[in-house]
């Protein structure tokens, strides 16, 4: 298991290599006319060599490449071409903002998705299983971002009331902050919880069939320890493999999210960085944006083997 | 000789895949209809949505750009059945038109998607190699990046509008389905009928058109129906956020964006109307999908990733 996790863990640096490989190269797949743009309409600088030096457009591709990730490794990840500032500085505050997000999103869906996943399968092929099931559905088929408009502006015309729109750090106010991330994180976690449904009713119904439910029953356990201390616990191992996969979908959602209510995250920055033409901005957004599915995928293959033991690691 | 016992394509369980033939086209759908109800309902919804695509013109009664100050924020009437936005345009108009960008980017984008990935994921399973070696860490590095975000990141390039978003699409779900294609084309590549048509001679082109592509056709046909709803999501939310298809063309994400929001305090129904065609057409497409998935092959119910 230890091997395993230091082998995972060395893994990420050609994995890393590769994003940083793609994070550059679609960057200079950016064409020529952007940097015209940039000095003549935008004013990075005052003409198209001195921006070309700014930038470093004047190296080769695989010198600008290798100082570029040279400096990623070291934590040097550029300056904003707006302000000047280190791009660092500001994705310290962006990113956290964004995992927030992300994970309290995945929370809430997995509160609501496991206990009606469970009464699905408990309570399989009667009306409450119909209703479930059809909820989960339909709950798939509606885009993020219409449930949020549809949020704020039915209540604003026919109560005349409008949920909170605005920030406040964690920092300054948390309660006025868990509050405002509270609807975006439910918008982003109804698509995530009808996966989420959908994979314990089936995964549980599998753990029931099994012989040992049978032994338990037969041993005269009650009905909850037979649920819930033998059926569950294995039912839900599967489950967290689905909860790994739902984060490149949080991700997803917060971007859309984070504009809609107008949170300071990642997410934000990322369309921010592509309004202004912030390139490097963008190349540091779109890492850390893979980061973190990368880091979120390990966490949750380490996790699986700590939660099975079964699973063997070669 | 060997080609004639050997190539019937099949699905994992033995049966004849039923998209051979017209003939088996025909059967297939009335198989539909009476074991899977929800994926009839989507194949109608999914037709439907061809049908007013193509025949907009026809559909609609208006021009979707006629703009009239005398009917701005008309609520439904029986002019203007879900009524009109702020310019005083037809709404109904203007959804039946933004069907055929649904449908452009759906069939489009997944078109695109799927040349690439068979292409792609063909000559990695088939040639592995070094290159396959390389190929697929770049794949895993491209599917470690968000959807939206790296489509967002590519708008940034290709810049907005219809087609460049269909090649941004096709390039994301292509280069991400050809690794479920490699995957079919390696399990494919094990199995005896290749070994024997490689021991009487025939050659690498034919053997992977003739002889694997048809192993792998009813995975790509799963794989096309899944990342068609998405590839249309996709569109949408970029729409949504202002990177996708520009206005005045009438894209349903675009006609939900923040713009439009302040319009929708004085006629919700400019909120609803859009948002509901959208999941209309992805829960169709849905259904259709899942229908169609454990038609063609029971054992890999729900087995393909979603992202």
């Amino acid at each position: 298991m230890r091997t395993y996790a230091i082998q995972r863990v060395l893994l990420l640096i050609p994995t890393l290599l590769v994003l940083s490989f793609i994070a550059f190269a679609l960057i200079r797949f950016i064409p020529g006319d952007a940097a015209l743009l940039m000095t003549e309409e935008l004013g990075y600088a005052p003409n198209l060599e001195v921006l070309q030096e700014r930038l470093g457009l004047t190296d080769p591709v695989h010198i600008q490449y290798f100082k570029w990730v040279g400096g990623f490794f070291r934590g040097d990840f550029g300056r904003s071409l707006w302000d000047g500032s280190p791009a660092v500085d500001e994705l310290v505050r962006r990113l956290p903002v964004t995992l927030e997000l992300a994970f309290f999103s995945l929370f809430l869906s997995a509160l609501v998705a496991i206990p009606i996943g469970v009464f699905s399968a408990l309570k399989q092929d009667t009306r409450g299983d119909y209703v479930v099931r059809s909820t989960v559905v339909l709950a798939d088929a509606v885009p993020h971002f219409w449930l949020a408009t549809l949020i704020l502006v039915l209540p604003a015309v026919y109560i005349g009331w409008a949920p909170p729109v605005g920030w406040h750090s964690l920092t300054e106010d948390p309660v006025k902050h868990l509050l405002l991330l509270l609807l975006p994180a439910a918008i982003i976690s109804v698509s995530s919880a009808a996966s989420l449904v959908r994979i314990t009713r089936t995964m549980m119904l599998e753990v029931l069939r099994q012989e040992y439910i049978r032994t338990a029953w037969s041993k005269g356990l009650s009905e909850g320890a037979v649920m819930y201390r033998h059926a569950l616990k294995n039912a839900l191992i599967p489950v967290i493999t689905v909860f790994g996969l739902r984060v490149p979908n949080a991700l997803n959602g917060s971007v859309v999210m984070e504009a809609v209510f107008g949170i300071p995250g990642l997410g934000r920055w990322t369309i921010e960085a592509i309004h202004f033409r912030d390139y490097p901005q963008l190349q540091v957004a779109l890492m850390f944006t893979a980061i973190t599915v990368l880091v979120a995928n390990l966490i949750v293959d380490l996790a699986y083997g700590w939660l099975d033991p079964r699973v063997r690691y070669r | 000789m060997a080609d004639e016992v050997v190539l019937r394509p099949t699905a994992e369980s033995g049966r004849p895949l039923p998209l051979r033939w017209a003939r088996g086209l025909f059967s297939f759908i009335v198989t539909m209809f009476r074991y899977k109800p929800l994926g009839a309902a989507g194949l109608v919804i999914v037709v439907t949505l061809i049908f007013t695509a193509i025949f907009a013109d026809f559909i609609a009664p208006y021009e979707y750009n006629d703009t009239d100050r005398h009917r701005q924020f008309a609520p439904p009437s029986f002019d203007h059945i879900i009524g009109a936005d702020h310019l005083g345009r037809d709404l109904f108009s203007r959804i039946v038109h933004g069907s055929r960008i649904s449908v452009s980017i759906g069939f489009g984008a997944v078109a695109g998607a799927m040349c690439i990935a068979i292409s792609l994921g063909t000559l990695t399973g088939y040639y592995g190699g070094w290159l396959d070696k390389i190929i697929q860490r770049f794949v895993d590095g491209w599917m470690t990046f968000p959807g939206i975000v790296i489509a967002l990141a590519m708008v940034a390039i290709a810049g907005p509008g219809l087609w460049p978003l269909i090649i941004i699409l096709g390039l994301l779900f292509g280069i991400r389905g050809s690794r479920v294609v490699r995957g079919q084309v390696l399990s494919v590549m094990a199995r005896p009928h290749i070994e024997v048509a490689r021991s009487v001679g025939v050659g690498d082109l034919r053997l992977m058109a003739v002889h694997v592509f048809p192993n792998v056709l009813p995975l790509v046909i799963i794989l096309a129906t899944i990342e068609i709803p998405l590839a249309i999501t996709i569109e949408a939310s970029l729409s949504f956020l202002g990177f996708g298809i520009p206005p005045p063309a009438p894209s349903w994400g675009r006609m939900l964006s923040a713009e439009a929001r302040q319009h929708m305090l004085m006629a919700p129904w400019l909120g609803i109307a859009p948002g509901l065609a959208l999941s209309l057409t992805i829960f169709g497409w849905n259904m259709f999908g899942d229908a169609l998935r454990d038609l063609l092959d029971p054992t890999m119910r729900g087995s393909l990733g979603e992202r």
